[in-house]
């Protein structure tokens, strides 16, 4: 059609969200990057060039085992998330594939009631005096309320599991049908069954949708600062406490802040890369 | 001498650097069915579609009706596509398609009911008007489109390979249904279609297109019995191919040489250069089979070798090897082939005025 | 179990039936992942009911107490306010730049379509921490003042990336021999859209409004960076929560839940009557 071309319409199309992102996108990363070469002297952010910061935020050694605490907390929060969607789709679109849909649907209503608030459920669930502890107690299963379920790594991980199994869900279960019954069927048909069916079939085709579901859990997990707050206790922190202290708290170390944020992005892309290349080599034949 | 329908006058279409469409000279006629045939990628659709409105040329002039078109856009031309796959308004039942462009026309509501009626009995979908275009099958969706295109009495319609997505069957009845419909409402359509028998079936008039130029044009009869050049005959209808070199001409007659040295004739232009690579065209239907040179007919003969005799119901058909390895199709009739069983030497000879020789070698492998 | 016919087009054929042992063991994890989902929400509505404000059992007793109790907080009228505002002006902001920049896309080919569609879907892959205190940052630097304006800036940009996702995702499979239809059955540009493009795309647009919608009302992080003194929804939660445990959240979030549940239907059945 005359008007099936791209020309000046395009444009005007594409335009105005284009603009949008560099305006307010775009344009907020560079200038944050820019003070992530920017150092802080007493109370007042001297602008230059200087690595200074991002050597303060490996250096200091607080620093440095948060940063360590926060990707081990992403790492095991995301190993947990993708083996139950990966397993919850597969279960939802070959094996009860009669109501997938409601269920689906049924796995994003549980979002309905906020982030905030599923957070703050679950340290009433944990906590001391909580529901999981007095349930317990009541039932003479321990005699003691368990401490270790609330502000503590455990803790942190068990509510982001939680926030985050809908999200990568979503995804995996996209990816996932795509792959017809058949593709496992003629599979099965020539010999392979259970979990070689899966490593060498299921897996490879639906690696898209895995990689997603990882970046979405791995990226979210390490970047969150609000589960940490609410449960994570003293030992809880993670780099997102210190990063969103700087900004709206007793921090106020911009510079600091702006490159702990660029560092720990760099980590995840690196982190990103290694767990889906070494998927991709395991699930080679 | 009337206003011609369609009249298209050098016509060029480049995309870029690519030539979709050189130097078209088109006249359709009131009340005539011609076909624009040719493979895919020949250009058939782009010239549909610059009749239509779609695209507008790079070069040249079209008219409908005396009136000059050329960039006037789809929805101020006198004419009406029908889809290949119907498009139709998902969203809208078929009594609302049709009517839409009565619609778009302003006409009132008693007047676009009464049209749609009269368009749903002429394609035949009678009491379906009801129905969404989901609900339908696909002969339905394409009457449907028909109906839709029609309502408006278009005074050309342009069909662009409306049956290519239904089965054989249904694709031969509405073949038939179309003319049918054309005949009765003395319209004047142009077709695409790719498929030649469908258009042997349907047109008045064949234009044979290939790689952006018309390359013949002309009655089915004339396409199919004297084709212009080879990629015509080999397109058209089934044909068989043998490869050799010019060997000479005289009375009308090419000579040519066989890869095994048997010298061969048939019609030629006279132009053929000695030596030049040549192809001889025969049609199945054209060849005789014998166990022995008929008299006279020593240079318009092979001799072949039996491979395979296939009962096709309404004729016999032999495959049989010639000495240098060429695949002869020969159609006979059942009483014909009595007598012949896999694995005779024959001869196959044909008349020299029903077989051609072109000088240029075949394309694509023959057979 | 046996075999059986179910489904239509490519699944309808089942030629390998689950066994019953890996049906109950699916049915069983499904059930626990379940629970798990919902233990949060069902404690949320339980507890905006008890009387107590302990939060762990035993259940004492039953009220409607934290209901009135959330209802009459000052900051909450204000609080819905802001965050129904800034919940339309998400959709419409991300609703007409996504469905615009959809439609741009269509007819891009190949590597510039690809480039610009993974562009575009940036965003989504930053941390929204990063996203809030950059925007922050530069809104600083130019000397726009925190509030509403840069909140609603921050939401559009957390929408954007999922309406484009969505509205691609329907236009990938849109028919455009329509739309040519209409051109050629005497439809001006503007009547074909009207006629027929808009119909068509309608559902798609309302549910990618919608979903806009809903991140904007659960937002809370680049919200917090960027509203300043300004109260959203989501805000006025965090500042009960860091203050202690507080009942009537609960019944705030049962509201919201209970809101979202009737908008989501609502959606569902309008969507089915109209195509």
């Amino acid at each position: 059609m005359t008007g099936m071309v791209p020309g000046w319409n395009t444009l005007r199309q594409v335009g105005p969200a284009a603009a949008f992102y560099v305006l307010f996108f775009l344009g907020p990363l560079l200038i944050l990057f820019l003070y992530s070469f920017w150092t802080m002297d007493g109370y007042t952010i001297v602008p230059g060039l200087s690595v200074a910061s991002y050597v303060e935020a490996v250096t200091t050694s607080l620093y440095f085992a948060i940063i360590v605490r926060t990707v081990l907390i992403g790492v095991a929060t995301a190993f947990l998330v993708v083996p139950i969607v990966y397993l919850l789709a597969y279960v939802m679109l070959f094996v009860l594939d009669d109501r997938n849909r409601r269920l689906l649907d049924l796995v994003l209503v549980s979002m309905f009631s906020g982030y905030l608030v599923r957070i703050y459920a679950w340290r009433t669930i944990l906590g001391k005096e909580g529901l999981l502890n007095s349930a317990l107690l009541q039932l003479h299963l321990i005699d003691q309320p368990l401490t270790f379920l609330l502000f503590s790594n455990f803790s942190v991980v068990v509510t982001l599991v939680g926030l985050l199994i809908p999200l990568a869900l979503l995804p995996m279960y996209s990816s996932m049908s795509n792959v017809s019954r058949e593709h496992l069927d003629g599979a099965r048909d020539l010999g392979s069954r259970g979990f070689h069916l899966h490593r060498t079939i299921l897996i490879p085709m639906t690696l898209p949708g895995l990689n997603t579901a990882f970046a979405i859990a791995f990226i979210l997990s390490v970047g969150d600062f609000v589960v940490p707050t609410m449960l994570g206790g003293a030992q809880g922190t993670m780099i997102g406490n210190v990063i969103a202290d700087q900004f709206k708290g007793s921090g106020s170390n911009w510079p600091l802040g702006a490159a702990m944020a660029f560092l720990i992005m760099a980590i995840m892309l690196a982190v990103y890369l290694v767990v889906t290349r070494a998927l991709k080599w395991v699930t080679r034949w | 001498m009337t206003t011609p329908a369609v009249q298209i006058t050098g016509v060029g279409k480049r995309f870029g650097s690519t030539v979709a469409l050189a130097n078209i000279d088109l006249v359709v006629d009131e009340n005539e069915f011609v076909s624009l045939l040719g493979p895919s990628g020949c250009g058939k659709t782009t010239l549909l579609r610059i009749i239509s409105g779609f695209e507008y040329p790079t070069a040249g002039r079209v008219a409908i009706h005396g009136t000059d078109v050329t960039f006037v856009p789809p929805h101020r031309r006198p004419t009406n596509l029908v889809f290949q796959r119907g498009a139709l308004f998902p969203h809208m039942n078929v009594a609302d398609n049709i009517g839409y462009s009565l619609k778009l026309r302003k006409w009132p509501k008693a007047r676009i009911a009464a049209r749609v009626e009269e368009m749903l009995a002429l394609v035949r979908l009678d009491d379906l008007g009801g129905r969404g275009p989901t609900q339908l099958s696909g002969g339905q969706i394409q009457r449907a489109a028909l109906a839709r295109a029609l309502a408006a009495e278009p005074r050309v319609l342009l069909l662009d390979e409306p049956l290519s997505a239904l089965d054989l069957k249904l694709r031969q009845h509405m073949q038939l249904e179309l003319r049918a419909i054309q005949r009765k409402l003395g319209a004047t359509f142009v077709y695409v279609t790719h498929d030649q028998h469908e258009a042997l079936v349907m047109s008045d008039r064949i234009a044979v297109m290939n790689e952006g130029r018309i390359i013949q044009e002309g009655s089915p009869r004339d396409i199919y019995t004297r084709p212009a050049s080879l990629f015509a005959s080999d397109f058209i209808g089934e044909t068989n191919l043998l490869q050799g070199t010019v060997a000479g001409f005289a009375d009308g007659l090419a000579s040519m040489a066989l890869r095994d040295g048997t010298i061969v004739m048939a019609r030629g232009s006279g132009s053929e250069t000695p030596g030049a690579p040549a192809t001889l065209s025969v049609r199945p239907e054209a060849i005789r089979v014998a166990l022995e040179t008929p008299a006279g007919a020593a240079s318009t003969s092979v001799a072949a070798e039996i491979i395979e005799i296939m009962y096709l119901g309404d004729r016999v058909r032999i495959e049989a090897l010639t000495a240098d390895s060429t695949v002869v199709l020969a159609d006979l009739r059942d009483e014909e082939a009595a007598a012949l069983q896999r694995g005779m030497r024959v001869v196959l000879s044909w008349s020299p005025a029903a077989a051609a020789v072109w000088a240029e070698a075949p394309r694509t492998a023959p057979g | 179990m046996g075999d059986a016919v179910v489904g239509t087009g490519r699944d309808a054929i089942r030629t390998s039936a689950p066994r019953r042992p890996e049906l109950l063991f699916a049915r069983l994890f499904v059930a626990i992942v379940l629970v798990y989902l919902f233990a949060p929400v069902v404690v949320t509505v339980l507890f905006s009911f008890t009387t107590s404000p302990r939060l762990s059992l035993p259940i004492e007793g039953l009220t409607v107490n934290w209901y009135a109790n959330a209802f009459s907080n000052p900051l909450f009228g204000r609080a819905l306010g802001n965050t129904i505002l800034l919940a339309v002006v998400t959709a419409l902001g991300a609703g007409a730049l996504g469905v615009l920049f959809s439609f741009g896309l269509v007819v891009l080919r190949g590597r510039v379509r690809g480039i610009l569609l993974t562009a575009s879907l940036v965003p989504a892959v930053i941390p929204v921490l990063v996203l809030g205190i950059a925007l922050a940052v530069f809104c600083n630097s130019i000397g726009l003042a925190q509030g509403i304006r840069n909140a609603a800036i921050g939401h559009i940009l957390v929408a954007l990336p999922f309406v484009i996702l969505t509205m691609n995702a329907r236009l990938e499979t849109f028919d455009f021999t329509t739309l040519e239809a209409a051109r050629d059955l005497g439809a001006s540009p503007w009547q074909t859209f009207r006629d027929v493009t808009f119909p068509l795309i309608r559902p798609s647009v309302m549910g990618a409004g919608l979903l806009a919608m809903a991140l904007s009302l659960d937002e809370f992080v680049v919200t917090w960076f960027n509203v300043g003194t300004e109260q959203t929804l989501p805000v006025v939660i965090w500042g009960l929560l860091r203050r202690g445990i507080n009942p009537s959240i609960n019944a705030l979030a049962t509201v919201v839940l209970v809101s979202l549940i009737v908008l989501v239907v609502l959606s569902n059945y309008l969507n089915r009557r109209k195509v």
